[in-house]
């Protein structure tokens, strides 16, 4: 393809030189010789103007030489007769230049363009990170100090119902930071190429069950597993898996209502394994399926909900593509969002 | 629990004064008596003088380090040794384990955690005169004097390795032991490297004794390092 469009460069002026030369042919005996050659200073504009200097010079030579050899008397021959012909050879690299030239400015002016918007672009993910992570760090830390300096305040005795209560509140939003760093942590270490993936033969159930012991019990409570007994191992690395299921199960929990079910599932599908998390909450925006996968991707219900820093999905489709599997949501009826997991055949024992 | 009389003492490392801290207020309001250490030179010097019944130390430690402090300790000091680590390091992991340590714990960490490894390391310790004859864990009741085990009161079949390998699990509950380990327990020295037959009697014996064969609630994967039983 990329070589295609490369040697289309040098490809393209033959090509069309001979094509314009096979349309004037037929016409030779009813114009002047001087007629025919400005008919070939299209063809050399329109190369100029889409590849440059390189490819015009050699279509206003390839130009010249054709309406030497068919249009200039003695026909078939590329003997000039008159020196003044060689004056169209000018102007055709004249042409050919100037207009090449013209076109290398403005292809130079459109790339810097796109070097702008891209830095822009980058500019923009940086700042929405750095405004979420901000938010997401900031919020549990803000929710921290006020609930703990207000227990040191000395005008209210505290009775320990109440005391445990503000505490169990610090404990959950501290869970909160301690994702959203490990999120940020886990995300360098991928972008730096430092997490290289170690495989070794696992069963699902056995990643899984690792994940959920991490969760409270209440949260865990929620989480309905079917899989299949007889699930072939697969060649993965634990804690990578471990790190995407805890963020599936994460979101599943988080989007959906505080009473409704999470339901992972799996299946043996031949030549590969399939693997699911799904919830009752109320799905994914059909904009927003594969958005979400995104870095610092945060969807619109993100205002809604503790999010983190929207890394989570981007970490596990990192992984995943480490794991040359796929990962894709879906939405499921009547409501509830589906994240599956598709790992290949030669990661499957 | 301890009683006050004969509570232990337990040597804690690390060059950050908030977990020191931290460490300390758990460990005293339990009873137990905390002798402290910023740095591994300090810690050999100490576990010298007051022979701890359990060492907890940071594996990132200004000077000698933790998993060489470790490395030093075991030359003479033969009681536990629990590891404080972070969470991406499983190499450090392996390093400590090797180098001595009998268990690690992954920062940041909860005080039931650390309580639940703490009092596992030191019920090893002293398991020598109390060694229970059953064991229960959830649904799961193991017999090691008759060598029978019972899931939710029906009887299940367990071969010599499987038995051997869930009795030894068992009697070091919340407490990792690496393939190795479990290898040469239940095969013998010369097997300690055949972690593939490990495993594969490993998942034979999570399908009978797991409420849910396919998710472990039990027997616990540690990655890269071998196992754990919760009960």
């Amino acid at each position: 393809m990329n070589l295609l469009t490369k040697r289309a460069e040098y490809l393209l002026p033959i090509i069309l030189i001979s094509l314009a030369t096979l349309l004037f042919l037929p016409g030779r005996a009813y114009f002047a010789k001087g007629q025919w050659a400005l008919l070939y200073l299209p063809v050399i504009v329109f190369i100029a103007s889409r590849y440059g200097v390189k490819a015009s010079v050699l279509t206003a030579v390839l130009a010249f030489f054709t309406w030497n050899y068919f249009f200039l008397p003695p026909f078939h021959t590329l003997f000039i007769d008159d020196p003044k012909d060689l004056l169209s050879l000018l102007v055709f690299l004249l042409v050919g230049i100037v207009v090449g030239l013209q076109t290398a400015k403005l292809k130079e002016k459109e790339a810097a363009q796109a070097r702008l918007d891209a830095l822009r672009e980058a500019d923009k993910l940086k700042s929405n990170f750095i405004s979420s992570v901000s938010h997401e760090l900031k919020t549990p830390l803000a929710s921290v100090m006020a609930t703990v300096t207000n227990l040191l305040e000395k005008d209210i005795a505290w009775n320990e119902t109440e005391a445990r209560g503000e505490l169990e509140s610090v404990r959950s939003d501290l869970d909160r930071l301690n994702t959203s760093i490990g999120s940020l942590i886990d995300f360098s270490r991928l972008e730096s190429d430092s997490w290289q993936s170690k495989k070794a033969w696992y069963g699902v159930g056995e990643i899984l069950g690792s994940t959920l012991a991490a969760f409270p019990e209440k949260r865990r409570q929620r989480v309905e597993i079917d899989l299949p007994n007889e699930l072939p191992q697969m060649k993965a690395d634990f804690v990578q898996l471990s790190r995407v299921f805890q963020t599936l199960l994460e979101n599943a929990l988080v989007y959906s209502g505080e009473k409704s079910k999470v339901r992972v599932g799996a299946q043996d599908n031949g030549d590969r394994l399939k693997i699911w998390v799904q919830d009752e909450g109320p799905g994914i925006p059909e904009a927003e399926l594969t958005a979400v996968f995104k870095k610092f991707y945060r969807g619109a219900a993100a205002e809604k909900f503790p999010s983190g820093v929207g890394l989570g999905l981007a970490i596990a489709a990192e992984i995943i593509k480490s794991h040359q599997g796929k990962i894709w949501a879906e939405n499921i009826k009547p409501h509830g969002a589906r994240i599956v997991i598709i790992l290949p055949k030669e990661g499957i024992k | 629990m301890s009683t006050p009389e004969k509570s232990p003492k337990i040597l804690i490392v690390d060059d950050e004064e908030q977990i020191l801290r931290a460490l300390k207020s758990i460990l005293s309001a339990r009873k137990y008596k905390v002798v402290a250490a910023h740095n591994g030179e300090e810690a050999i010097d100490l576990a010298i003088d007051h022979n701890p019944d359990l060492i907890i130390m940071d594996i990132v430690l200004p000077g000698i380090g933790g998993v060489e402090t470790c490395r030093e300790l075991r030359g003479w000091y033969t009681g536990p040794i629990l590891m404080l680590t972070v969470k991406s390091d499983e190499e450090e992991k392996i390093r400590a384990l090797d180098s001595g340590a009998d268990d690690y714990l992954t920062k940041p960490f909860s005080a039931g955690e650390l309580l639940a490894r703490v009092r596992a390391l030191l019920r090893r310790s002293a398991k020598a005169m109390t060694a229970p004859a059953t064991i229960s864990a959830g649904d799961l009741t193991i017999d090691l004097a008759h060598r029978r085990v019972r899931c939710a009161e029906v009887e299940i079949d367990l071969t010599r390795i499987e038995f051997d390998i869930l009795s030894y699990l068992a009697q070091n509950p919340d407490r990792v032991l690496t393939s190795k380990m479990i290898l040469e327990k239940v095969w013998g020295p010369e097997y300690r490297d055949d972690t593939q037959t490990l495993r594969v009697h490993m998942s034979h014996l999570r399908k009978k004794i797991e409420p849910h064969s396919a998710v472990p609630r039990h027997i616990m994967t540690e990655p890269g390092v071998g196992f754990r039983f919760v009960i």
